[in-house]
């Protein structure tokens, strides 16, 4: 995708991931992440706010996820990783 | 209410959220489980619009009983199942099935319980089983809005505080699901460690913040459109390549 369309939020883009909340915790921790498990359900349901540090590592756990199945970071991340 | 209001009140619920969620991941350190499941069914009390009520309901041998209730109305909605042997929170319980009544009127399966809902305005409810409790239990809600649980992200949210409660019970642990049990663990421990060396390196070279430093990683897995854990890796070939050259140079 390109940073003129506006992206997937954390909720469209779990759901289209099709992956359980547990794969997306345990690759939200390999990517350094803290979060436990149900705090990261209550991430994605907008439950909990995300600083955007935390969103962006969701948002890069979804991404890796679709970049095996070739597609171009779907999930868009938070303003701070998007204004360069 | 104003628009500072509504800040405040959302403000509010991400906090019991916070607090519910914290003893929850960590249940054998709670002080106060009786004050953690409250503050659940607080929240359980606006799942979805027009929600009214919300209760723990649990089979002990072959009756039933309200663990907690949100309200006196909770309370007497459970009862009228229990003393009718049937409804849906007297059903997710020994079935472990999740029960969606969007309409109650007339309802076919549990007509003493319809009547009852329908006589306190109570027009759907939604009862979904406890993983893994010492009994069969599960947490329902009620609402006065017909089809009130009718979308995904109220049936998500509904499950979230399920999975809370059920730690919260006594003798709850969190529960551990099979895809857990079968993740590669070794893999994703590997990974975030050299995550981890990858991000120190960067914070050293750079004089980053730890953010900043995994923001450089994003943008350079998108901009290369690669995995993040391949860019984290380069990363750490070209610092070990820097400590070799220091080395040569020292000695």
């Amino acid at each position: 995708m390109t940073l003129d369309e506006p992206g997937l939020d954390l909720a469209e883009g779990f759901t289209r991931s099709g992956m359980p909340y547990e794969e997306l915790w345990l690759r939200q921790i390999a990517l350094g992440g803290s979060a436990g498990r149900l705090e990261v359900e209550a991430y994605v349901l907008g439950l909990l706010h995300a600083d955007p540090y935390q969103h962006d590592l969701l948002a890069q756990a979804l991404n890796e996820c679709f970049l095996e199945r070739d597609q171009d970071h779907p999930v868009r991340y938070s303003d701070s990783a998007t204004a360069e | 209410m104003d628009g500072h209001g509504r800040e405040s009140d959302r403000m509010d619920l991400q906090q019991s959220w916070a607090q519910l969620l914290s003893v929850a991941e960590a249940p054998q350190s709670v002080a106060d489980r009786e004050a953690a499941l409250r503050t659940a069914i607080g929240l359980g009390a606006g799942v979805a619009p027009g929600s009214v009520g919300c209760s723990v309901t649990e089979r002990v041998r072959s009756t039933y009983r309200t663990v907690t209730s949100a309200n006196s109305l909770s309370t007497a909605l459970d009862q009228a199942q229990y003393d009718a042997q049937a409804g849906p929170c007297v059903a997710a319980a020994d079935e472990g099935t999740v029960l969606l009544v969007d309409t109650l009127a007339d309802h076919p399966r549990f007509p003493a319980y319809a009547a009852a809902a329908a006589e306190r305005g109570v027009h759907s409810s939604l009862s979904v089983p406890l993983p893994d409790p010492r009994r069969p239990a599960a947490l329902n809600f009620y609402a006065t809005d017909r089809d009130a649980f009718g979308s995904a992200r109220a049936r998500a949210v509904a499950g979230l505080l399920a999975r809370c409660v059920a730690t919260l019970l006594p003798g709850g642990s969190v529960v551990m699901v099979p895809a857990t049990e079968g993740a590669d663990l070794a893999a994703v421990r590997s990974r975030r460690t050299r995550m981890e060396r990858a991000l120190a390196a960067l914070m050293d070279a750079e004089g980053l913040s730890r953010s900043a430093a995994f923001l450089l990683l994003v943008h350079r897995s998108r901009d290369e459109n690669r995995s993040i854990h391949d860019v984290a890796d380069d990363v750490l070939a070209r610092a070990d390549r820097t400590d070799r050259a220091d080395r040569t140079v020292a000695s």
